[in-house]
Order: C-alpha cells, then sequence, then structure tokens
C-alpha cells in the first residue's frame, strides 16, 4: 500500500493566524475586553463619583453638557459615571453567577449520569421541581427573607438555571458513554475520571459552551429583575438592569436614562452569544 | 495441551425487555450455555447471523456485562472473583477491537495521544516512551509515524481500523476479541487488515477470538470456529474440517451462502430462509422452524453438542447433513 508523505486531502490544516479571524469576532472581543477592562478599573476611570449630584443640570442630554459626555440622570448623576459602575457590578453577578451555575449544573448531571438508580432519580426529580416553580418567585421570597446581601444575590442567580446544564450534561454523557470511544478507553484500563474529564468533556464542551453563553444573559436579566422588583442590588449600589429600571418614569422626557444601560446589556450578550459559538467551533477538533 | 487462558462455563446472558411501563416483562436470552476454551496464542472465530449473541460473548469474556449465570476464568481467575484492582491488570491483559473505527477513536485527540495514552495510563512508561511505543506499534500495523498528529477524521476507514487495531495491542495482551473488526471495511482493505492481524499474531503472543459474520474472512485467521445460533453454539471444531464437511444444516446452510465466482455453484433458492425466531427457542431446537431436515424430535428434544469426527455438533441429525458440493467447500 502507498503512502502519501503529504497528502493534500486530509493534511492537519494550519490553524488559522489571529487576524484571519472574521471582523465581528474582533469587534465582540474587542467589546468584551472593553467591558471586562471597565469591570476591573470603573473607579479609577469614571469621570465622577456615581452618586455625586449635581442638582442644577439635571437630565441633561448627552453631548449637552460638556462635563458629562453621556448627561445626566433625574438627580444631576454623572450617566457615564453610573454606567461604569453598574457594569462592573453586573458583570460580576452574571460571570460569578454563570460560574457557579455551570459548576453546579455540569457536576450534578456527571453524577446522575454515572451513578444513575436513585441517586439520577433525586438529582432529576429536584431539577424538575426547579424547572415546575417560577424562579423569581423562589427568589423573592428566599431574598425577602434572609435580606438581601450580595453574596446571596450572586448565589441566587447562580442556582437559577442549573437544571438546564444538569439535564444537558447528563444527557450528553449518557449518549457520549455508549459511544465507542469512552468503552475503548475503559478497556484499556483508563480510569474513570480519566474518562470524563479527557475524553468526554471535550467531546461534549461544545453544546455546554452554548449554554453558557445562553445562561449568562440570562442571569443579567434576572438580575435586572430582581433589582427593578427592590430585591436585587440596593442603591446606592447600582447596575444595568438597576439603571433600566430607575429610568423607566423618564422614557418619553430622557429615553438616555434606560437605553443606554439597555444598549450595553444587547451589545455585551450579543457578544457573548457571538464568541462563544465562534469558540465552540475553535475547539472542535473536527470542524479545525 | 496448555492450560486454557480463558474458559467459559455455563455462560448464559438474559436482557429482560420490557415494550411498556404496563407490559410483562420477556426474557430474551442472548448466550445460552456456552462453554468454551481458548489455550494461550490459540485463534478462535465465533460466526453467526445478525442476533445470534455473538457480539455479547464477546463482552462477556471481557467481563464488560456481567453474566446472568456461569462464569469466565482468565488465567485461572473468575471474573466474579476479581477485585477492582485486578480488573486493572486484566484490562492489561486483554483488548477489545470494535466494529466501527470512526466511533471507537476520540474525535477530539490525535491518533499519536490515544494509542499514547493506553501505555501510560498503565504506568509502563512517561509520555516520552508512551509516544515511542505508540510510534512503533503504529508502524506495526503499517501506519507511519508521521501519522501521528492526525486526527480520526482526517484518515481513511482502513487508516483509522488500524490505529484501533495499534492501541488494543500497544500494551502486548495475551487476548484480543475482535468484534466484526473488519466487517466495515470495503474488500480491498479488509485483505490488508487481514494480512496485519496474521503477521501480528505471528510477532506478539496473542490469542485471537474473532467475531463475525464473514465467513470467506474468518478463515484465513482463526483455528478453530464456533457456530452460533440464537446464542447457542451449533458446530465447533478445526476451521478446516468444519468448512470441508459441515456437521450440523445451519453451518451447511451458512457455508453455501458464501457468494463463489465458479459458475456452476451458483446459488439459486436462499439457503435458509426466516429470520431468527427466539420464540421458539425455549424447547426443542431452535432452528428447526428454518431447518430442512427437522423431525418431529427436533420439537421435543433440545439437542445436546456431541462429538462427531473432530468436532462437536449439537443436531439429531447431523449424520444426514449431506456434504457441501466441492466447488463450494474450496471457495469458502
Amino acid at each position: 500500500m502507498t503512502q502519501a508523505r503529504t497528502p493534500a486531502w486530509s493534511g492537519r490544516r494550519p490553524r488559522l493566524p489571529a487576524f484571519g479571524w472574521p471582523l465581528s469576532i474582533w469587534m465582540c472581543g474587542a467589546w468584551i475586553a472593553a467591558a471586562i477592562a471597565v469591570g476591573a478599573t470603573a473607579q479609577w476611570i469614571a469621570p465622577y463619583d456615581h452618586l455625586q449630584q449635581f442638582p442644577l443640570t439635571r437630565l441633561a442630554a448627552p453631548g449637552a453638557l460638556p462635563g458629562h459626555v453621556l448627561g445626566t440622570d433625574y438627580l444631576g448623576r454623572d450617566l457615564l459615571s453610573n454606567l461604569l459602575a453598574a457594569t462592573q457590578t453586573t458583570l460580576v453577578i452574571a460571570l460569578v453567577g454563570s460560574l457557579i451555575c455551570a459548576v453546579i449544573g455540569t457536576s450534578l448531571g456527571l453524577l446522575a449520569a454515572h451513578f444513575g438508580g436513585w441517586l439520577d432519580n433525586l438529582i432529576m426529580g429536584l431539577a424538575d421541581a426547579m424547572a415546575s416553580v417560577p424562579f423569581i418567585v423562589v427568589a423573592l421570597g428566599i431574598l425577602a427573607f434572609f435580606g438581601s446581601s450580595p453574596l446571596l444575590f450572586m448565589l441566587l442567580v447562580g442556582i437559577a438555571n442549573w437544571e438546564r446544564y444538569a439535564r444537558l450534561t447528563r444527557g450528553l454523557i449518557l449518549s457520549a458513554n455508549l459511544e465507542g470511544y469512552a468503552e475503548a478507553a475503559r478497556i484499556i484500563g483508563v480510569p474513570d475520571r480519566r474518562v470524563y474529564w479527557r475524553h468526554i468533556l471535550p467531546n461534549i464542551a461544545g453544546p455546554l459552551i452554548v449554554q453558557l453563553t445562553v445562561n449568562f444573559p440570562e442571569i443579567i436579566l434576572l438580575e435586572s429583575g430582581l433589582s427593578f422588583l427592590g430585591l436585587g442590588i440596593q442603591p446606592p449600589a447600582t447596575s444595568l438592569g438597576l439603571m433600566v429600571a430607575d429610568g423607566r418614569n423618564y422614557l418619553a422626557t430622557a429615553w438616555w436614562l434606560s437605553a443606554l444601560p439597555g444598549l450595553i446589556i444587547v451589545v455585551t450578550t450579543l457578544s457573548i452569544s457571538l464568541l462563544g459559538d465562534f469558540l465552540r467551533d475553535r475547539f472542535d477538533a473536527r470542524l479545525r | 495441551m496448555n492450560p486454557p487462558l480463558l474458559q467459559a462455563r455455563g455462560l448464559q446472558k438474559t436482557f429482560r425487555l420490557r415494550s411498556g411501563p404496563l407490559a410483562r416483562s420477556v426474557d430474551h436470552v442472548a448466550v445460552d450455555a456456552i462453554d468454551l476454551d481458548l489455550a494461550p496464542r490459540e485463534r478462535i472465530g465465533i460466526v453467526g447471523e445478525s442476533g445470534s449473541g455473538k457480539s455479547t460473548l464477546g463482552r462477556l469474556l471481557l467481563g464488560l456485562t456481567p453474566p446472568s449465570a456461569g462464569e469466565v476464568r482468565f488465567d485461572g481467575v473468575a471474573h466474579a472473583d476479581r477485585r477492582p484492582g485486578d480488573w486493572k491488570a486484566f484490562r492489561r491483559q486483554t483488548s477489545l477491537v470494535q466494529q466501527n473505527p470512526l466511533s471507537a477513536l476520540n474525535p477530539q485527540m490525535t491518533i499519536g495521544q490515544q494509542v499514547a495514552e493506553a501505555v501510560w495510563v498503565h504506568r509502563l512508561a512517561d509520555r516520552h516512551g508512551a509516544r515511542d511505543q505508540a510510534a512503533a506499534m503504529l508502524e506495526k500495523v503499517g501506519l507511519s509515524a508521521e501519522l501521528m498528529d492526525r486526527f480520526p477524521h482526517q484518515m481513511s476507514g482502513g487508516q483509522r481500523q488500524r490505529v484501533v487495531i495499534a492501541r488494543a495491542l500497544v500494551l502486548s495482551p495475551r487476548l484480543v476479541v475482535f468484534d466484526e473488526a473488519v466487517s466495515a471495511l470495503d474488500v480491498s482493505v479488509q485483505a490488508q487488515v487481514v494480512a496485519i492481524l496474521r503477521s501480528l499474531w505471528q510477532q506478539l503472543d496473542l490469542a485471537y477470538v474473532f467475531i463475525t459474520h464473514d465467513l470467506r474472512i474468518v478463515r484465513h485467521l482463526v483455528d478453530r470456529i464456533a457456530v452460533l445460533y440464537l446464542g447457542r453454539v451449533v458446530e465447533t471444531g478445526d476451521i478446516r474440517s468444519v468448512y470441508a464437511r459441515p456437521r450440523h444444516p445451519y453451518t451447511r446452510a451458512l457455508l453455501s451462502s458464501v457468494p463463489s465466482l465458479d459458475p456452476r455453484v451458483r446459488n439459486v433458492a436462499p439457503p435458509v430462509q426466516g429470520d431468527l425466531d427466539p420464540g421458539k427457542a425455549a424447547r426443542g431446537c431452535a432452528f428447526r422452524s428454518r431447518c430442512p431436515l427437522a423431525i418431529e424430535r427436533c420439537a421435543s428434544e433440545t439437542p445436546r453438542l456431541r462429538r462427531i469426527d473432530q468436532g462437536h455438533v449439537a443436531c439429531h441429525r447431523a449424520e444426514d447433513v449431506r456434504p457441501l458440493p466441492m466447488a463450494t467447500a474450496e471457495v469458502a
């Protein structure tokens, strides 16, 4: 038989250099990088303290006043400073919440799939119970009972959607366990832990990453909803959701109070979705 | 004679099937009362049509499925007595080559990583050593070391199957079960793989269990053959004598169904009519509904394996089975 030295048909395609990424991905990446930079440095780059009030220049439109690039709100607070502080809060909550959610959900799904039996029934029963009650009602109850603290709040938004990860992970692992490669690895004596970590997880990462990018915006929205209802982020702290809620009374006269934080939410979540989708394809050896 | 490497006694596997939550469950016997001895370096073929329980038998032999009854011993130790630590040692000495090479390989790992992994999870070498061993093994199955950084989807079907074989053999196991290992390949590639398997057997201290429905392939690979019908061995014996003079009507039918290039030996009628009929397996001969020689005794009395010439046959009318036409026997 002949063994072609450099077969053109199946040679490993060289990885695209970074500048070969599509422009949209560059823009998403740039936006997320900027958001993270803002999240890390909001205190120092904000032109004013976000609580400082300028009663004489209330409700200034963006660009109307030289000192307030994005205008001011109904108490005369600088909108740009507020946006920076709010982005920081929201990002931290969404990031920590997503990670908590992914870790809890994936672990429980893995346990359910690996052990099966009563543990599987218990975990999936819990997941069904979670899915059957509107989570915001549960969260309201807990926050009203224990009082709102940032830590409790992050935990709460973190466990909001764990059942989706659990269900997804369980299903993916059950089907991956039936694939030949998982069994083949076990047959040659690869320990279970390594089978999950090295063989199954990389093969099921795609849907999990997509779930993460779907979940991230949902946590932002949940945070906004709870803050809007007065049980989330408490003033004087601020968040994007709280700003949107705050500005709703002035929609007709000062649209920028709601529109600008809303825009940040939309662009950030969209960037994360697109980037996640792109990364999933990059990580998949089959598509490289 | 050497002590057996692998020994199965009264091996049985029953699957409980249930068509709905309220339906009564039905027991389906996939493997029934199988005895099997395999000496070191012996090669045995297990043949049968789809649903005859041959894959289940392979999994039972490797302890991948617990049997419903009976036991399997490897090197004198029963699977049931093995503790978790012993299993790892057992896994090192045995291996399975699966049917579909594409699903048997992890799409996210290079083939070099996958072959080397076996070596280093058993701590037989460090990462570099494992990679060298993997390269050497890949070389043995005719794949150059340059292919080690390929992903499975970048290879052809025959190359993938050779990777799977290399992974199964890199630990120098003493027993390898091939479950339809070449059936998914096209004929020219089959011939390559068969040649590789033959030469590997000559180089290594290996016993083969070759599970297949392909009677042409198995002839070139094994010393002994066991024909399975609905989970039971209906005929077993030396490959040459079984092929030359099948004693069970089912074996005869299988052999005469092998396509022939000789125009004088065209198969006019299908050799076996109908499908496997597990419902009738409870009493009497399972094959009787499809058997041209069936008599009343076949319905009342289950035939047991009995010795005829060199082999063993489970048929009341074994003496009445006609020999194959000469040409067919040669081709097969």
